[in-house]
């Protein structure tokens, strides 16, 4: 198998991490107003409240640490070259969430890593029910043995709660779709799923 | 309700997954792009600002030029046509009434500052007159042998 490509981690412990992702987090309406007048501060304060969750978002989506970097770059340059695309009808963390995630899925659909796939034949191909059964597989090891179209619906429904219906828009496919690869995902992830005390690194 | 739609509980693992640090070296990349990027809208804008002048300046000195030399050309077509009008004409011979009006409404475009286009339809004219003259004269002068 290939090597997986894995950041250098740092595993913060349950106090440190109030939230599933920090795109939760409010945005301060002054900040707001500062950044669409185009302060560079606001920005540096946005990135500092959500980079590191699109960075995240990004990084579980591509499996690769540049390519995640690429989509936190192209998502605050967007930002920062205009704020007119943010009506305020949501809340800015979940704007900022679905920018980063098309772009991710941009980026897999330029890959072509959703074109021809056989999900079930590729997540076979990483052989997660064959392994070991006293493998300590880690939870990221586990998301990234996924194919990139398994682990994308998976990331974004069931860590970051979209919905199937705005997954088929955001994939261009039918609602099923998503429904059916989570589905199938979930069952071969509940299969392998690793002993806890192997996955924390605690 | 088939296969798909059987609920499956994601597995606890997955809310265990590492939160990677943001790498340092991030925003000043971003930062950076974006001032480069922005230098380089700015320069195409001010590149496309001097394509257009100069484009304007061609457009103009095409258009500007082109045209007195078009009028220049007729005039000195104008003056051997006349030379030639003169040549095969009687020595008291007066000058004929439709070259006087041609003549007198291009005094009087000039002296208005009229358009280049009307000026040089008054030149045409002026010679396609002197043509008709040129060519009666030969057809006369044909006559005359025959």
């Amino acid at each position: 198998m290939a090597p997986i490509a894995r950041p250098d981690t740092r595993m913060p412990a349950p106090s440190e991490r109030p939230e599933r992702t920090g795109f939760g987090v409010p945005l301060d309406g002054a900040i707001l107003e500062r950044a669409r007048r185009g302060d560079t501060t606001a920005f540096a304060a946005i990135y500092s409240l959500y980079g590191r969750a699109c960075y995240n978002l990004a990084l579980r989506m591509l499996a690769e640490p540049a390519a995640a970097e690429d989509v936190v770059q192209d998502v605050f340059i967007k930002l920062m070259e205009g704020l007119r695309g943010f009506r305020g009808d949501a809340p800015f963390g979940a704007w900022l969430k679905r920018m980063a995630a098309n772009a991710a899925v941009d980026r897999l659909r330029a890959r072509r890593a959703f074109d021809g796939e056989d999900f079930d034949e590729s997540t076979g191909a990483f052989a997660v029910d064959d392994a070991p059964a006293d493998a300590r597989v880690d939870a990221w090891t586990l998301l990234m043995r996924l194919s990139p179209r398994a682990r994308a619906v998976l990331v974004l429904h069931e860590l970051e709660g979209y919905t199937h219906r705005e997954l088929g828009e955001m994939f261009g496919q039918s609602e099923s779709f998503s429904k059916s690869v989570l589905h199938r995902t979930l069952q071969r992830l509940g299969r392998a799923e690793p002993d806890a005390s192997a996955d924390t690194g605690s | 309700m088939n296969r798909d739609d059987e609920p499956v509980a994601a597995p606890d693992v997955l809310h265990a997954l590492p939160e990677f640090p943001l790498p340092a070296a991030l925003w000043p990349n971003i930062l950076a792009t974006f001032a480069r990027r922005r230098r380089r809208r700015r320069a195409a804008a001010a590149g496309f600002g001097v394509a257009a002048t100069i484009a304007l300046a061609l457009v103009a000195y095409r258009a500007g030029p082109a045209a007195p030399d078009a009028v220049a050309g007729m005039q000195h077509e104008s003056l051997v046509l006349q030379h030639r009008w003169r040549a095969g004409a009687q020595p008291a011979s007066p000058w004929p009434a439709e070259l006087r009006r041609v003549d007198a409404s291009l005094q009087l475009a000039y002296d208005r500052g009229a358009e280049t286009a009307e000026i040089t339809a008054l030149w045409q004219r002026r010679n396609d007159l002197l043509r008709i003259l040129i060519a009666s004269q030969d057809d006369a002068l044909a006559v005359t042998r025959l």
